[in-house]
């Protein structure tokens, strides 16, 4: 990674608040492309709210969010899909009652390239083998790990260079979790994919990711490579802030 | 027997009518939710375009004189617009408010619609002829049936069917699907928020249109209020079947024709003036064994 290249997404003092609750204070964070970058933080430090906040579902107080030059702050979700973020939320957010090659369809909706439609279709039955067994069910019959492979092949249906994904380990068993980051990190090559990943818990994020992020209550407290945070020790001071409890305490 | 057919299709016909402005209803609940009060307004609108806008008493027909192919198409338009222009000026700046400010705004959009022909035609009920060769009675089978009945059921099925197409077979109707389960959703895979709510108006208004034709021929007679107890069966109707769900809505639509038909029916002469309260007793009976409605929304259900 170059470090002097232009970043595709750059965050840059972030402050989001729900009514009196300060969600997330000046937080900056970049993301160069072709890069896999991943926030790590407890439930409730605000990584959700930072991928809301890019994909333009929360509308910061204060700072920049800009992607490809493009500054998001206040643009309709809409929108910022439209100029190549596609969110893949916690919880995968699938329509139940379309079935999955609608789902799929969906993320095609702002495409006008019938043909390219109906080829990245099979590409997407391609790399999710299920998903093409069961393209006409109701996608609520699909399983967890199915519902999660769809959520992903449906944003890479909108032909988006970068994609966020919400904790897509969340509910779902190891062995899935681990065909997922697979698939994850295979699209990254083949796709030439820019991720940006949130997850709760570090040890399988070590392996896959270029750089790491960890947020708690709302503030980014340690950023580094892989290699650098390789051994975790530094990951876990911050991820349960060991030093700021002992100040406390002392 | 002949007696209990002819109650059936009275049941029917009427429950057609209830079904429509129910999807009318149920189609914006499911996109923005709101539960459109003025969904029976803009069935006012419709029939009240007919005429010549004055306050006199006797009605002079404008657009009603028109032959059919003309007037339908123009009173749908008129009704589509005013669905629109509601939306726009009302609904639109409301985006972000919750499904109550949307109601109470309904409400008022309601008493604007209703207060505006007031003004402008008066507050007496006008005698109108629409289409009354309809009101005559064809023979099937040695069995004489009430056309206008059969029309308006097999309208009502034409546009389901119809309905039903466009939201299974058009890239902007399984758009409107999606947002109908997760908006927010549907946006961030670049789903038009505007494109998607202004179809669901413009539907809205279309039925509303054909429910005016249906309704007037039946009645006869314009009053500025004439929309209101239409939506209100609807909404008790999109209730019983299920919020969100539209075929629950069309079901409710149906099921609250044929619970108020064979009240009025079979309830002893006596009672037949309280048959709204055995109705909505019916209603309430109803939401007490199946408290989600006839058909449960999709959404409810957590998904694992």
């Amino acid at each position: 990674m170059d470090a002097i290249a232009q970043p595709l997404l750059e965050v840059a003092g972030l402050h989001v608040r729900y009514g009196e609750l300060v969600a997330l204070r000046d937080v900056s964070l970049t993301v160069a492309e072709g890069e896999v970058v991943c926030i790590i933080g407890p439930n409730g430090a605000g990584k959700s709210t930072l991928l809301a906040a890019v994909a333009g579902g929360v509308t910061p107080d204060k700072g920049t969010i800009r992607f490809q030059g493009h500054n998001l702050v206040n643009l309709p979700a809409e929108r910022i899909a439209r100029l190549g973020l596609s969110l893949v939320p916690e919880g995968r957010h699938i329509f139940g009652t379309l079935t999955v090659e609608e789902n799929l369809l969906i993320g095609a909706s702002r495409r006008g390239d019938r043909r390219a439609i109906g080829q990245d279709l099979d590409r997407v039955f391609g790399y999710f083998g299920p998903l093409r067994q069961r393209r006409a069910y109701p996608a609520a019959r699909l399983s967890g790990g199915e519902q999660q492979m769809l959520a992903i092949g449906r944003a890479l249906m909108t032909r988006a260079p970068m994609i966020l994904v919400d904790e897509p380990s969340l509910g779902l068993a190891p062995k899935i979790i681990d065909q997922i980051y697979k698939i994850l990190l295979d699209l990254r090559v083949r796709e030439k994919l820019t991720l940006l990943i949130n997850e709760q818990s570090s040890h399988r994020i070590l392996k896959h990711a270029d750089r790491i992020y960890v947020l708690r209550a709302g503030q980014i407290r340690l950023k580094g490579t892989a290699e650098q945070l390789a051994d975790g020790h530094a990951i876990k001071e911050a991820y349960f802030g060991f030093h700021e409890q002992q100040a406390a305490a002392g | 027997m002949a007696g209990f057919l002819q109650n059936l299709i009275d049941a029917l016909s009427l429950g057609s009518l209830y079904a429509l402005v129910a999807l009318g209803i149920g189609l914006l609940f499911g996109i923005l939710r709101l539960i459109n009060f003025a969904q029976g307004d803009y069935i006012t609108i419709g029939c009240y375009a007919l005429i010549v806008p004055s306050t006199d008493v006797t009605a002079r027909m404008l657009i009603g004189a028109w032959s059919w192919p003309a007037l339908i198409p123009a009173i749908c338009l008129i009704v589509i617009v005013a669905a629109l222009l509601t939306d726009a000026l009302i609904f639109r700046p409301l985006r972000r408010a919750s499904s109550p400010t949307l109601m109470i705004a309904s409400f008022a959009v309601s008493y604007i619609i209703q207060n505006g022909i007031l003004m402008i035609y008066g507050s007496r009920p006008k005698a109108v002829n629409l289409w009354s060769e309809l009101n005559t009675q064809i023979l099937v089978g040695g069995l004489r049936l009430p056309l206008l009945q059969i029309v308006t059921i097999v309208v009502t099925l034409l546009l389901m069917l119809a309905l039903t197409l466009f939201l299974k077979r058009t890239r902007v109707g399984m758009q409107m699907r999606a947002a109908a389960e997760d908006f927010r959703m549907a946006q961030y895979l670049g789903v038009r928020a505007n494109v998607v709510i202004g179809l669901a108006f413009a539907i809205s208004g279309m039925l509303a249109a054909v429910v005016s034709f249906l309704y007037l021929t039946q009645s006869g007679s314009l009053s500025h209020v004439m929309g209101v107890p239409l939506a209100l069966y609807a909404f008790v109707a999109v209730v019983i079947g299920g919020m969100g769900s539209l075929v629950g809505s069309v079901a409710g639509g149906f099921l609250v024709g044929i619970i108020v038909t064979f009240l009025q029916a079979y309830l002893p002469p006596d009672l037949r003036g309280f048959r709204d309260a055995f109705a909505f007793a019916v209603v309430i009976l109803m939401l007490l064994l199946r408290p989600a409605g006839l058909i449960q929304n999709k959404n409810a259900i957590e998904r694992v």
